[in-house]
């Protein structure tokens, strides 16, 4: 823990927000206005997941895009901070302050429409969120693990390859979970072929052993990214 | 304060850049590191502020590794580059943000070097300043750190004439015995005044290391007459020599009562073209031979 200082992550979020709360502005601003504009016809509205799981991912996917460029690779890597605590600050700053940060601006931007409405349509509705319901849901958990391990993947990509990670990152994703995707059939057709039977029991403890996975490929993607933080040369 | 012992490094394995590098860098001096382009000059500052890794042999900076990336040590270390890339931030909101990373920073210092540079307005962003202007403010914050060991790479390109003499008062203000600033260039005219110890690099190893005492006590610098030159150079003692107005310049093995004058391109071209007499000169410590001397020699014998 010696290599952790709070004080220095201090330092690195307010280096963050000092330099990029513009960025984070503008882009809270366009997803205000998209949900706003969206959400006007209707009475209920729901929160464009797919729009924001682009911009998680083009983020996650940029958050070491200063590596990208070697004079600010070499200022980031001189940083008086450890590379445990750039990637901390980066991982909360990824997984957490950013998918917020997007969340409450669609919420206000479907909030406004409300007010909007008032003006054009001369009558005031509250518009209510579909969220509640997709928490309720259990797809909403694998939703939210597949985001935490897609966002995790993308931040390796993004210290990992130092010129167009996204698009790399995406195309390695793609590769693999083609891979994925020709053994899972070929594991199906085996079954198929033996014969076996699929019960509830069996599907539930595929559940467990398929969250348990996503969890472990996530904390493992985020220890890649550490090495391979600690061994970026500029 | 710095130690690099048998270090090989190449960015291919091809093709070395170091061969077997050796170099000892103390407290207290300005270094100028000199080099013909592509000689590693960048490289050899990366390695020792531990932006890079070398292949083989042993970096130690303040008795640690650089390649660790410690952040005490680097707390110590502040790197001014030759190109730079600042964020879209006023001066004095750079200060606020990457200052206390750096517990020695002085803001006096800071605002002190900047008046002296002629830049008053800490409230413009650094994204809309010149080439120059950014370089002042970068070299006025890297020197307001207090780190023990500052690492600038060409840094008076792009400064004015004004400027770069600025650039040698602060810099010559700023050293003091725990100190190490270790400067590469190609302007060696801008900074003659300031280096006090010279290394020259050379195809992957250090050809001279010495402070300018012992360069002055060692080698003559001088405007020779025709006669003159013949003389010298007929005892073997011109090292290298440039045709002038006022006759040759060259520098000499050392002369007794000459009234010369240190001049660092013409060492440096001494260094590249008689490496041999140079070692032969520079070789010898009051301590014995130095680990280069030996090198040579077992180099020379094979």
């Amino acid at each position: 823990m010696k290599n952790i200082s709070f004080y220095r992550i201090g330092l690195l979020f307010k280096r963050y927000f000092s330099e990029n709360w513009k960025k984070d502005v503008i882009v809270a601003a366009i997803i205000f206005a998209v949900e706003m504009l969206t959400s006007l016809e209707q009475e209920t509205s729901d929160i464009s997941w797919f729009l924001l799981f682009v911009f998680f991912i083009l983020y996650s996917g940029r958050i070491f895009g200063m590596l990208g460029k070697p004079q600010r690779a070499i200022n980031y890597l001189m940083l008086p901070a450890s590379g445990c605590e750039k990637l901390t600050v980066n991982l909360i700053l990824s997984h957490f302050y950013y998918p917020v940060l997007l969340i409450v601006a669609s919420c206000l931007g479907i909030w406004a429409s409300s007010f909007f409405c008032y003006f054009i349509y001369d009558e005031f509705t509250f518009k209510s969120i579909n969220y509640m319901g997709i928490v309720g849901s259990s797809t909403i958990w694998y939703a939210c693990l597949a985001l935490l391990l897609n966002n995790a993947i993308m931040m390796f990509g993004s210290v990992y390859f130092r010129k167009a990670a996204v698009i790399k990152t995406l195309l390695c994703e793609a590769a693999f979970f083609m891979l994925y995707a020709i053994v899972m059939v070929l594991f199906i057709f085996k079954t198929v072929i033996n014969e076996m039977y699929v019960t509830a029991d069996k599907i539930e403890y595929g559940n467990v052993i398929l969250i348990v996975f996503m969890l472990c490929v996530t904390v493992f993607f985020w220890v890649l990214s550490y090495f391979r933080l600690k061994e970026t040369e500029a | 304060m710095i130690e690099i012992k048998d270090m090989n490094f190449g960015y291919v394995p091809q093709r070395k850049i170091f061969d077997n590098l050796n170099l000892s860098l103390e407290a207290g001096h300005i270094y100028g590191l000199l080099g013909k382009n592509g000689m590693g000059k960048t490289t050899l500052l990366k390695i020792i502020s531990g932006l890079r890794f070398c292949n083989r042999g042993s970096v130690e900076v303040f008795g640690q590794k650089p390649e660790m990336r410690n952040p005490e040590m680097l707390a110590d270390i502040y790197f001014v580059t030759e190109e730079m890339d600042v964020p879209s931030v006023s001066v004095r909101d750079y200060v606020k943000i990457y200052a206390p990373f750096y517990p020695n920073f002085s803001e006096t210092d800071f605002e002190n070097y900047l008046r002296q540079f002629e830049i008053s307005d800490m409230e413009q962003k650094l994204t809309k300043m010149s080439h120059g202007q950014k370089k002042k403010v970068l070299v006025s914050f890297a020197l307001a750190t207090n780190t023990k060991l500052l690492i600038m790479d060409e840094p008076t390109n792009g400064m004015d004439i004004p400027s770069k003499s600025t650039f040698r008062k602060v810099v010559a203000s700023a050293i003091n015995d725990d100190k190490t600033f270790i400067i590469s260039t190609h302007q060696v005219r801008d900074l003659q005044n300031v280096i006090d110890a010279v290394i020259v690099l050379d195809n992957g190893q250090i050809l001279l290391n010495a402070d300018i005492n012992t360069i002055c006590d060692r080698l003559t610098f001088k405007v020779l007459s025709a006669n003159e030159y013949n003389e010298l150079s007929a005892q073997g003692k011109v090292l290298y020599s440039e045709d002038n107005i006022a006759g040759k310049v060259a520098v000499c093995t050392h002369i007794d009562d000459a009234d010369d004058k240190f001049d660092m391109e013409l060492l440096f071209c001494a260094a590249i073209s008689a490496r041999e007499k140079m070692h032969e000169i520079f070789a010898e410590k009051e301590n014995g031979k130095s680990r280069f001397a030996d090198e040579m020699e077992t180099k020379l014998n094979n």
